[in-house]
């Protein structure tokens, strides 16, 4: 999240926009699409930092609905909290606004968060303004920010905006924020994001991600600008005399060459070529075969132990359904989905323990007519996206 | 200048700005001026270029382009010097930063002429952007390998070792690299020993941290307007 600059609500509206149980104190940052505040809880007296991004018309394509898929995504998809991940508390919705409640971000000047006027969230961005950080930090915020893409990658996400000011400093552990932009790994995901931080060949797949964090490591390790990548400068001599800065160097390389064939696969890929000891050589061209062969056969490996760990009980199965516009109910094979409590689901939602089938999906919103969103096969669709025909 | 004529082309005034606001850092710091001083006279040139972009029509048999920024830029450097509080601070004698750097730049006007300065800044300028080029052209380990053996006086092995190639492929990287550069400023080559000019212009660049500066307060000037 960038530092804030100007207050777009402000001009729009009289005073902070209203978010149920807390009181904005002021805005302290601008996300992809909304603004961050910081926040106090009315009945715990707790800070929180929450994003509020403005709610548009039904059906227009709006950051709102983007935003409101890619945390549906997210909760689907991610099992399990990752420590290198900002923790969202809570989603909701006003009249005009989405909100979503994150811990708030370190002191930029030291400290944890707090309600002084002189605030500022700590981010790596801010503390890149000083200069290259030192070898130790360089790897250990690395680790960190590789850390919490891998959950991601591992979970079939792509971030598609990872750059320094997406990574928040909170109790001082570094954490990837700003998921306004996460969505599944599929050959046609759009090219969003940020430019400087975006790979040559445009494919935002999980390897832009590599390329992006690759850019990061080396704005930690030269202390220059990204647009200045693979310059030195200066620090050319300090990464020639230190271990641990010279592999850092040749991880950001390796992800970021111009073909993305020949990046790391994946945030863990470079995780764990960063705990390879010594030299990384480059292996002769009939070694890189035997290379390629026994990587091949160890990703199998993994995704088959992956697929039998983290599957879901046979016959049953998780799916999110998100539509525009949203608030829509949704019937499988003409059969309105409804909750243990017997309330119908709306969009966007994951409707838990599927019976896995092939079935009609349909949609209805409000006094619209039900329409056809066609056939999955629930066993291979992790998430349904459909917009009224209309739209 | 054409392009910049349309004050909504922003991206014009990108490249611009990008292109042309190192040339005019490193001609005020090669008159002595502070870094400090050197910024506001950064902003200053391109705000008044920028209020006179209808006015000035670019007219080749008027003269060269470095002609013209030359001249705004060195008003902008004497403007500065003949300001009141600048005179004070050099005549009360109050060695204070602002003051030091005001002796600096009365030294550095009398060792070399105004117009020597500018067409060594300018022709500074022009091989970082040269350099710039080529850097983006090329793959990063090859660029890399030309910058740590050619620039920082690395021996073939150790530029091997930090970017992963062989030391045969770092010599054929970097010999592959200054081709580019000559190929594309081949001027140069008659008045010297290229990578001695490139290091001569690369001690002026401005620091990181001066660029993120710099950066910020031109946008937010140029964009507000």
């Amino acid at each position: 999240m960038d530092q804030h600059q100007t207050n777009s609500f402000s001009g729009k509206e009289q005073g902070p926009p209203d978010v149920p149980d807390f009181d904005l104190i002021r805005p302290v940052g601008r996300g992809g699409f909304g603004e961050v505040w910081l926040a106090t809880n009315r009945t715990t007296g707790q800070l929180r930092a929450i994003k509020i991004i403005p709610l548009h018309e039904p059906g227009q394509t709006s950051p709102a609905a983007r935003e409101i898929a890619s945390l549906t995504r997210l909760q689907a998809n991610l099992g399990r909290h990752h420590s290198n991940l900002v923790t969202i508390h809570h989603v909701g919705k006003t009249a005009r606004h989405l909100f979503y409640v994150m811990d708030p971000a370190d002191d930029v000047g030291g400290g944890p968060a707090s309600n002084k006027p002189n605030y500022q969230p700590a981010s790596l961005q801010t503390r890149l303004q000083a200069g290259p950080l030192s070898a130790e930090l360089c790897r250990d915020y690395a680790c960190q920010l590789l850390a919490g893409l891998a959950s991601l990658h591992a979970a079939g996400m792509v971030h598609r905006d990872v750059k320094p000011a997406n990574c928040l400093f909170v109790d001082g552990q570094l954490k990837l924020a700003d998921f306004g932009l996460v969505t599944e790994v599929h050959p046609l995901v759009s090219r969003m994001g940020t430019q400087k931080y975006m790979p040559p060949d445009g494919r935002m797949d999980i390897r832009a991600d590599v390329y992006a964090a690759g850019l990061v490591i080396y704005e930690m390790i030269s202390g220059l600008p990204v647009n200045d990548f693979p310059r030195l400068g200066h620090q050319a001599n300090c990464v020639r005399n230190n271990l641990a800065l010279a592999k850092l160097l040749r991880l950001v390389l390796h992800a970021c060459e111009r073909v993305p064939e020949r990046r790391p696969v994946d945030a863990q890929a470079m995780l764990a070529e960063l705990a390879m000891p010594g030299q990384i050589a480059r292996p002769s061209p009939g070694r890189r075969l035997l290379w390629a062969i026994c990587t091949a056969a160890m990703v199998a490996m993994g995704t088959l132990a992956a697929w039998n760990f983290s599957s879901s009980p046979e016959g049953v199965c998780d799916v999110s359904f998100v539509t525009q516009p949203y608030e829509a109910k949704i019937y499988l094979d003409g059969v309105l989905q409804c909750d243990p409590k017997g309330n119908a689901y709306t969009t966007p939602c994951t409707v838990r323990n599927l019976r896995t089938r092939t079935c009609r999906v349909e949609f209805e919103y409000a006094e619209l007519p039900r329409w056809d969103a066609g056939t999955y096969d629930l066993v291979r669709t992790k998430q349904i996206v459909a917009h009224y025909p209309d739209q | 200048m054409e392009r910049l004529g349309d004050g909504a082309n922003a991206l014009a005034w990108d490249e611009f700005f990008e292109q042309y606001w190192p040339t005019i850092y490193g001609f005020a710091k090669r008159r002595g001026c502070s870094e400090h001083t050197a910024e506001e006279i950064v902003q200053e040139v391109m705000l008044t270029i920028f209020q006179h972009r209808d006015v000035y029509q670019y007219d080749p048999a008027r003269g060269r382009f470095r002609g013209w920024l030359g001249t705004v830029v060195r008003n902008k450097v004497a403007e500065h010097r003949r300001r009141p509080a600048n005179r004070l601070r050099g005549v009360g004698g109050n060695l204070d930063k602002d003051s030091l750097d005001n002796c600096a730049l009365d030294q550095a006007a009398d060792q070399q002429a105004p117009d020597d300065a500018w067409e060594a800044a300018f022709e500074g300028g022009l091989l970082l952007a040269l350099l710039d080029v080529v850097r983006r052209e090329s793959n990063a380990r090859a660029y890399l390998a030309f910058e740590l053996v050619t620039l920082e006086g690395l021996s073939g092995g150790e530029a091997g070792r930090l970017t992963g190639l062989s030391r045969n492929a770092v010599y054929k990287a970097n010999k592959r690299v200054i081709g580019r550069l000559m190929d594309l400023g081949a001027t140069y080559r008659e008045k010297g020993q290229l990578a001695d000019r490139i290091k001569q212009a690369l001690k002026h660049r401005p620091p990181a941290a001066v660029e993120r500066s710099v950066t910020a307060q031109v946008q937010q000037t140029m964009y507000s307007r």
